[in-house]
Order: C-alpha cells, then sequence, then structure tokens
C-alpha cells in the first residue's frame, strides 16, 4: 500500500499521554503490515523534550507545530490547526488514542477533512484491501468486528488502551518537519481561562502498590469504610470507578480511569466494579487483579486473575478480619 | 433513556430553574423512541420532538439532527459524552462540526454567568486534568455524567406524559449528505473473551478471606 500512517501524539506538562507507547506500537506493526511510513504529529509549544522521547521510538517522520499560542490546548483552535496539518501530510490511516482530547475534536477535524472516524477500537488491523476493526458496544457487554472495504483514501481511528506490542526499538532517527499554523482571520468562540490537574491532598493512588476500588456495588456511602478498612489492613490506598464520583461519595482524584488516574499497581481490588471500558482503560496494567462482584459475567472479570462472585458486604468483612489477623 | 443524557436532561432543568427559558427534548428514532421523549416530558421539558431519520450511524443521526437544529435555532445544545449502544461517544461534536458551531466534551459544570452571550464551562481532559473555558453561543456541550444529582420521576407523571402529543420531524434518508459515514460491515459479534485466566474462588466466606488474603501476600 505504501504512504504514511499518522500518530497524534497527546502530551501535557512535558509527558506524553498513557496510551501514545501502545499507539506507537500499534501504528509500526500496522505499518510493517501495508509497508507504509509511520509518522507522528504533535502540536504544542517548545516541544524539544517530547520531539526528543519521540525520536527514540522507531519513527520515520516526526511533524511538528511549536508555537505559543499551542502552549494551552484549545478545542477550537486545535480542531482547525490539526485537520490543516492532517490535510496537508494526507496519510492514509490517522491513529489517534480513545481520551478526551481525542473524543472533543477527532469527529469534528473527521468532518473538516471528510475522513471516516472509528472510535473507540479495541483493536485494529490494516491489510492491503480493507481495515478490519473491532469495538465494543451496549457498555462493553459485546464486541462486534467490522470491515471497511475499500479503504478510502483517508481514514481516522482512536484506539483504547491495552497491549503494548514491543515494537519501539529505534532503529532510524526520525525526520523532523516543522509545519507551520495558518492564520485564522475569525473571531474566537473559545477562550481557556485555566487548565489543572486535580489537587490530590497528599495521596497520589498513581503510586500505591495496593490499591482497593470500590463501584456502584458498594450500595451506599456508609459502607464505603469497607474498602478503606481493608486498604488500611494492606498496606494500600483507595480508589474508586466513576459511579461513585458521581454520586459525591469520593472526590475526583480518587477516580481510576479514562476521565481520573491510569494506574499499574501490583495488586488492584476491584469492589463492586462491573468493569465498563473507561474503568479498564485506567487499571488495565494492574500486574495482579482481584475482582469482587456478585455477578460473574461482569466485564471486570476479563482482566482478573482472581475472582470471588459473591455478595460484597457478606465477604468484605471477612477478608479484612483475615488481612488484619495476617498483618498482625 | 441513556444514562448520560438523563444527567444532560438534568442540567437543562437546573439551568431554566436558574435562567428562565424553555427546553426541547429531541430523539433521532422510529416509534420506539417515544418512551424515552415522554419521560423527558414527565420531568418537565417544554417541547419533545421525535426525529424520524435513519438512524443506522452517528454520522447520520448528526446528520438528521443538524437538519432540525437549523430550523430551531437553539442557543444550547446539550448532549450525553456517549451512548450506551453503540458508545462511538461521536454525536454531539459530529453535530457541533456540521452546524460550525464551538464545542466541548466532558463538561462537568455550566455557568451562565458572567458575559451575556457566553457560557463558562468546566470540562475533563482526562487523567484527572481539568479546563475552565468560556463558549461564545449558541454552542454544543457534550455532559459527563454526575454533572446534576439525578432526579426520581413518578411513574405518574410518566402515565400523565403517554397522553400528550410529541412532536415529529421527519427527515428523509435523501435529505442528508452521507457525509463521511463509514461503510463499515459487520462481520461478527461476540462476547468479550477474558483477557487472564481467572480463577474464581469458592467456599465458604472464611475460606475465600483465607485463600484471598494468602494470594494477595504473593502478589504484593
Amino acid at each position: 500500500m505504501a504512504g504514511q500512517i499518522l500518530v497524534f501524539i497527546e502530551h501535557y506538562d512535558g509527558e506524553f499521554r498513557a496510551i501514545t507507547q501502545r499507539l506507537l506500537s500499534i501504528g509500526r506493526e500496522q505499518a510493517e503490515c501495508v509497508d507504509a511510513r509511520l509518522a507522528a504529529l504533535v502540536l504544542g509549544h517548545k516541544l524539544d523534550r517530547i520531539v526528543g522521547s519521540l525520536s527514540e521510538m522507531n519513527l520515520d517522520t516526526i511533524f511538528t507545530v511549536d508555537e505559543e499560542q499551542f502552549e494551552t490546548y484549545n478545542p477550537e483552535i486545535c480542531t482547525r490547526v490539526v485537520s490543516e496539518a492532517i490535510g496537508q501530510i494526507s496519510p492514509r490511516l490517522v491513529l489517534f488514542g480513545d481520551t478526551h482530547m481525542t473524543r472533543e475534536i477527532a469527529p469534528a477535524i473527521s468532518v473538516a477533512l471528510n475522513a471516516p472516524f472509528l472510535s473507540g477500537c479495541l483493536e485494529i488491523e490494516l491489510t492491503a484491501t480493507k481495515l478490519v476493526v473491532t469495538q465494543p458496544k451496549y457498555s462493553g457487554s459485546v464486541f462486534v468486528r467490522a470491515e471497511l472495504e475499500p479503504v478510502p483514501g483517508m481514514v481516522m481511528a482512536s484506539v483504547q488502551s491495552g497491549v503494548v506490542h514491543p515494537q519501539l526499538v529505534c532503529k532510524q532517527l526520525p525526520e523532523i518537519i516543522l509545519i507551520k499554523a495558518g492564520t485564522n482571520n475569525g473571531e474566537p468562540r473559545i477562550r481557556v481561562l485555566e487548565t489543572t490537574a486535580a489537587k490530590a491532598d497528599g495521596i497520589d493512588i498513581a503510586k500505591a502498590s495496593i490499591i482497593v476500588a470500590g463501584g456502584r456495588g458498594l450500595k451506599a456511602k456508609e459502607n464505603l469504610p469497607l474498602i478503606r478498612d481493608l486498604a488500611e489492613a494492606l498496606g494500600g490506598a483507595i480508589a474508586c470507578s466513576r459511579p461513585l464520583c458521581d454520586l459525591g461519595w469520593l472526590p475526583a482524584h480518587y477516580l481510576v480511569g479514562m476521565s481520573g488516574k491510569t494506574v499499574s499497581p501490583s495488586i488492584y481490588i476491584a469492589c463492586g466494579i462491573s468493569g465498563a471500558t473507561q474503568h479498564l482503560a485506567g487499571m488495565s496494567g494492574a500486574k495482579c487483579v482481584i475482582a469482587i462482584n456478585n455477578d460473574a459475567s461482569a466485564p471486570i472479570y476479563r482482566l482478573a486473575d482472581y475472582g470471588v462472585a459473591r455478595d460484597l458486604l457478606e465477604i468484605l468483612p471477612a477478608i479484612i478480619k483475615e488481612a488484619q489477623k495476617t498483618n498482625t | 433513556m441513556n444514562e448520560v443524557d438523563q444527567y444532560a436532561l438534568e442540567e437543562a432543568l437546573a439551568m431554566r430553574k436558574e435562567l428562565g427559558g424553555t427546553i426541547t427534548a429531541v430523539c433521532v428514532g422510529d416509534l420506539t423512541c417515544q418512551e424515552v421523549l415522554y419521560v423527558a416530558k414527565a420531568k418537565g421539558v417544554n417541547r419533545a420532538i421525535r426525529v424520524n431519520a435513519p438512524c443506522a450511524n452517528e454520522v447520520l443521526i448528526a446528520e438528521a439532527l443538524a437538519e432540525v437544529f437549523r430550523q430551531l435555532k437553539p442557543d444550547l445544545v446539550l448532549a450525553g459524552v456517549e451512548s450506551s449502544d453503540s458508545m462511538t461517544g461521536q454525536t454531539g461534536i459530529l453535530l457541533a462540526a456540521m452546524l460550525g458551531l464551538p464545542f466541548a466534551y466532558a463538561v462537568t459544570a455550566i455557568e451562565a454567568r458572567p458575559n451575556v452571550g457566553w457560557v463558562r464551562v468546566t470540562k475533563e481532559l482526562g487523567e484527572g486534568i481539568c479546563q475552565v473555558l468560556e463558549i461564545k453561543l449558541p454552542a454544543v456541550l457534550c455532559v459527563q455524567s454526575g454533572i446534576q444529582p439525578l432526579k426520581y420521576t413518578p411513574p405518574a407523571k410518566i402515565l400523565q406524559a403517554r397522553k400528550e402529543l410529541l412532536e415529529v420531524y421527519s427527515v428523509p434518508e435523501s435529505s442528508l449528505q452521507h457525509s463521511v459515514v463509514p461503510q463499515l460491515r459487520f462481520t461478527d459479534v461476540f462476547k468479550p473473551q477474558g483477557i487472564k485466566r481467572t480463577q474464581m474462588l469458592s467456599g465458604t466466606s472464611e475460606d475465600i478471606a483465607v485463600a484471598l488474603v494468602k494470594k494477595i501476600m504473593e502478589a504484593r
């Protein structure tokens, strides 16, 4: 097929987003399958460090748009400039991470470029004639496999977090090409006032080696001490899935998932968490996953090393008692 | 009704309480989606419109909505972040792009002050990062779950709402542009396979607790 596969790189505060390694490894794998070149596009200001790291990731080309106006992400400007840049580069396939930023700008970019956008893919496989994707449907309870054949001139796809195949050994130094952003004469309709990371009053769950996370299965705020007590007995930290933040039981910095933290502890104990794809995106890197959920078909069990399909409120006190006994 | 759409509706109701104005609930689909609109009516929306149009994918849905919204000319469009069935998370932003309106995704707070004609929006950027923006109206905001507490809707109100007539706008397939519709052919539907082989623990609560704590001590 030849041509180019382009990976859109997201970064914050000089660091790559968690999905970057996976995107580049998928990009390299697919580029080899269809004999295409692998390129990255990165937008921002003072990108030396990011470009330096990218240079070691086995890319053929790095396109940068490096201007002061991109120091802070603005969805309106970013949509316009990224659309223009992708239009100029004209790749066959553009890979995005399935992140909030992608979800904000990629559909609009697809309209601007008249290129179909396949979102939230779990797997993606490009051949000379077709593109095959696997996507979750119905809250992740089923997966579908779908084919796009023939592949139009340009396709965009976003990929969820998951396995990183080790494909990033640096074999070459990439060519670095600076793209200049076009000017926009229209009145801005979005003004960014501030961009901040959630404050964590001293606790950073991303650093904990044991995490006890609670979900909707805890049923009532009064049951929160159950996960606290277990975390304490094991010397770990507590965390939660989306519903507990939505209900206001725990503040946002305890949230694990796409909106919150990405964690990879030694042990992740999911208590009453069903395992929505957004949550799995934040904890799939945990080494040992223990799931406690009375629904044995819950998606969390896909990732679990050990499972307990019992009522949470009945089993947790017994586990806490045993953990306290073992640790004393 | 999609869970995140319920939050979008609650936010609209809260904004109307504070600022006045009217709320129109719009849903694309065949007769089966009327039930969702009755619930919206029961919750207190001023108008409920069913858009009779093909809804095979997110691009067609956004195109049909864009047709209707060009006539309705709303000041603010609230959508949920994603549907629970197709999970593409694209419809709201596609709609904004087709209408040429500014947009924001994963919105967790909306303030209509201090500038007239603008809204102040707090939104998530993922991985714990938040952003505060001012967006000029009209705009499309994709609302995240949790923006407002969900309120209970008494069944009696839904029964009452079922007696009301819903407005129907028809958008025939021929009037849609089919601009960026991916010509996807579904080849397989399957239950997700486990990534890891899960060892299920069973027995009495005490047996499970002993076995599990032993596993935890080994893995730490």
